[in-house]
């Protein structure tokens, strides 16, 4: 068993002439809360979405730790099937599905749950009647950790806008993935919110013995729960290390916090 | 309200979605069967036949359109697959065997095995024209059908087994009003049984956002093209009762109109609602045989112009259709509870 979730290398990503990504090389610890921060267009999102799957790296490799094989060439939903999971910076739950059926859809994926064909289907078979009650179960349980079984009949849409982010958390979960990749996870949250969301994810960690990749721009967030983070400037990752560090590395100051923010965001 | 999720309905076995009450139905058809012709007039009798197989075709392209969100315009070219090929069949067998017409459930069985082959044809053809078309994203499905249902129509009449342009004629009658009435309850209970399941949740979540499906782990492509090939499945069964019903097949007679007609059912009724496609299949029907004197009269056919002012006035009354992505019993349901009485009948 390797000890490392996720270790990237070389990875690069070019659009067009842009150079949204440059030979990163990063590895996430198992089971740690590894913060990915870096400027607006910095291409924390797009790292993500080469881990994914969703965009094809221009080159690099990505090696799941759980399985020490590489991800190249999966297609986004077989690369959660192999326990990887995202929300996503824009929120995009099924609008118009429960809250419930939001987490059901994940659930059904999981490659540890038992599938049924057609006949069963039709037949509304015992065993698929039990195995659907057992998922409804299990899908209400992480619900409970997100405080959102009370609203499990609701449609998604309707949730206020901080339940929604949770949701896709407990959707991400569903999928029985163990490592998790939040983008923005606190994006519109009030403080209170987003102390209730560390709370949360370090929760996750504990109960599923998750690893959780997180980009984020609320500093309090990151140098609260992160216990490693990468800083991303222009595609390029400038510094690693302890939060404690990273607040006091000046090329980190300089691209990151040295713009408006210095004051901003370190009095925060 | 939700148009998927098996938490619409607790538990499988009861209510009126329970196998022993389509069973029951089913049975009251065939009772009906008997003499349902002699007691109302061949005219109404043929609106009926042909509202059943409508409520067939809508409700199968609803799985595709309305709860898979993939935008198909070729049902009608899978009813000519199922049509053609069942009416081959059937014809054929006729031709060599013609002692088993004295035997009537030799034919019912014949025309049972007829329809159902010319199903998996179409379910066949719709893995063609699904796999490489439904992989993209996009309106690609809706051009590639178009062209299907056109690709279709010449092949069938540059064919000369099936009669080339003349067409087939001397089908026989085989398409009562149980076989109709069996199928579509067949069809309206397998379509609601898959739509409330895992499959059909998986279905739903493709149409709500494709992205975030293929994020939680669902194989997209894959459920697309296994609920395009099951509505093409229920196409081919009613074009294949279409056929034993008109008794004369020709390339025309499935043309890009029957596709449109079936969109509108479907969009007109409610893209996600079951009981709104039934609903629709039925009034566009009626509407349809009530135009028909009007054309006779001014001898143009208003039908298309007058489908088409519907579904304006929809669009601007009832942009969701009639019923929206709810069931018929959702809105019985609610109005009930805002009432305030206790929708299981609780107060006195
Ligand atoms: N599909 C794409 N095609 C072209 N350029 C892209 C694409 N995706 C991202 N980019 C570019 O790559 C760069 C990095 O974008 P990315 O979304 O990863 O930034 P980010 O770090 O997530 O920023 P933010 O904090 O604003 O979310 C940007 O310049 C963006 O315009
Ligand atoms: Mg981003």
């Amino acid at each position: 068993m390797n000890t490392f979730a996720l270790r990237v290398q070389n990875l690069s990503i070019v659009f067009g002439g842009l150079k949204a990504v440059t030979d990163l090389d990063l590895e996430i610890p198992k089971g740690s809360i590894f913060g990915l921060i870096g400027p607006n267009g910095a291409g924390k999102t797009t790292i993500f979405n080469m881990l994914t799957g969703v965009y094809t790296p221009t080159s690099g490799t990505i090696i799941h730790g759980q399985s020490g094989t590489s991800l190249g060439g999966l297609k986004p939903y077989e690369i959660t099937r192999t326990g990887i999971a995202r929300t996503f910076q824009n929120i995009r739950l099924f609008k118009n599905l429960t809250v419930l059926d939001n987490l059901l859809v994940a659930m059904d994926q999981n490659p540890t749950q038992k599938k049924f064909g057609l006949i069963p289907t039709l037949l509304r078979s015992k065993s698929l009647m039990t195995a659907e009650d057992a998922k409804k179960n299990d899908a209400l349980n992480i619900l409970k950790i997100f405080k959102l079984d009370g609203r499990a009949k609701e449609i998604s849409s309707a949730l206020p806008y901080g339940d929604q982010r949770r949701l896709e958390i407990a959707r991400a979960i569903a999928t029985g993935a163990r490592t998790l990749l939040l983008d923005e996870p606190a994006a519109g949250m009030n403080a209170h919110e987003t102390s209730s969301l560390m709370d949360t994810i370090r929760d996750i960690r504990a109960t599923f013995n998750a690893t959780v990749l997180l980009i984020e721009h609320d500093m309090k967030l990151v140098m609260g729960i992160c216990e490693r983070i990468a800083v991303l400037d222009y595609g390029v990752k400038i510094a690693e290390g302890i939060p404690s560090d990273i607040q006091k590395n000046p090329r980190v100051i300089e691209a990151y916090l040295g713009k408006a923010a210095t004051s901003e965001h370190v009095k925060k | 309200m939700a148009p998927s999720g098996s938490n619409n309905e607790q538990s499988g076995q009861t209510g009126i979605m329970s196998l022993r009450w389509w069973i029951v139905g089913i049975g009251i058809v065939w009772l009906l069967n008997a003499w349902l012709p002699e007691l109302i007039s061949p005219y109404f009798f043929q609106i009926i036949v042909l509202a059943g197989i409508n409520v067939i075709l809508s409700v199968s392209l609803n799985l595709v359109n309305g709860f898979t969100g993939q935008f198909s315009m070729g049902h009608a070219g899978f009813m000519s697959v199922g049509g053609y090929l069942s009416a081959f069949i059937t014809t054929s067998l006729v031709a060599s065997h013609p002692e088993l017409m004295n035997d009537p459930v030799a034919g019912v069985v014949i025309f049972a095995i007829s329809l159902i082959m010319g199903g998996i044809a179409a379910t066949a053809v719709g893995y063609i024209v699904g796999l490489p078309s439904l992989r993209l994203r996009g309106d690609y499905l809706a051009i590639v059908t178009l062209g299907f249902g056109e690709i279709i129509r010449v092949i069938f009449l540059n064919t000369n087994a099936v009669g080339g342009a003349r067409g087939l004629s001397g089908i026989t009658k085989f398409t009562t009003f149980g076989a109709v009435y069996t199928a579509a309850l067949i069809t309206v209970f397998c379509i609601w049984r898959v739509v409330h399941s895992a499959h059909g949740r998986i279905l739903v979540s493709i149409r709500e956002d494709e992205i975030a499906s293929t994020a939680m782990g669902v194989n997209t492509t894959e459920g697309k093209v296994r609920a395009f090939a099951m509505g093409a499945f229920f196409a081919g069964v009613a074009g294949g009762l279409f056929a034993h019903y008109l008794t004369t097949l020709n390339p025309g007679t499935f043309d890009f109109n029957r596709s449109f007609e079936v969109i509108i059912m479907v969009v007109l009724g409610g893209m996600g609602s079951i009981s709104g496609s039934v609903v629709a299949a039925i009034m566009l029907t009626v509407l349809k045989e009530a135009l028909r004197p009007l054309q006779q009269l001014t001898g143009v056919d208003l039908r298309m112009v007058i489908y088409s002012l519907v579904l304006i006035i929809m669009m601007l009354a009832r942009p969701k259709g009639i019923f929206g992505t709810s069931e018929i019993c959702d809105l019985f349901r609610e109005k009930l509870s805002r009432r305030g009485k206790h929708p299981d009948g609780g107060s006195a």
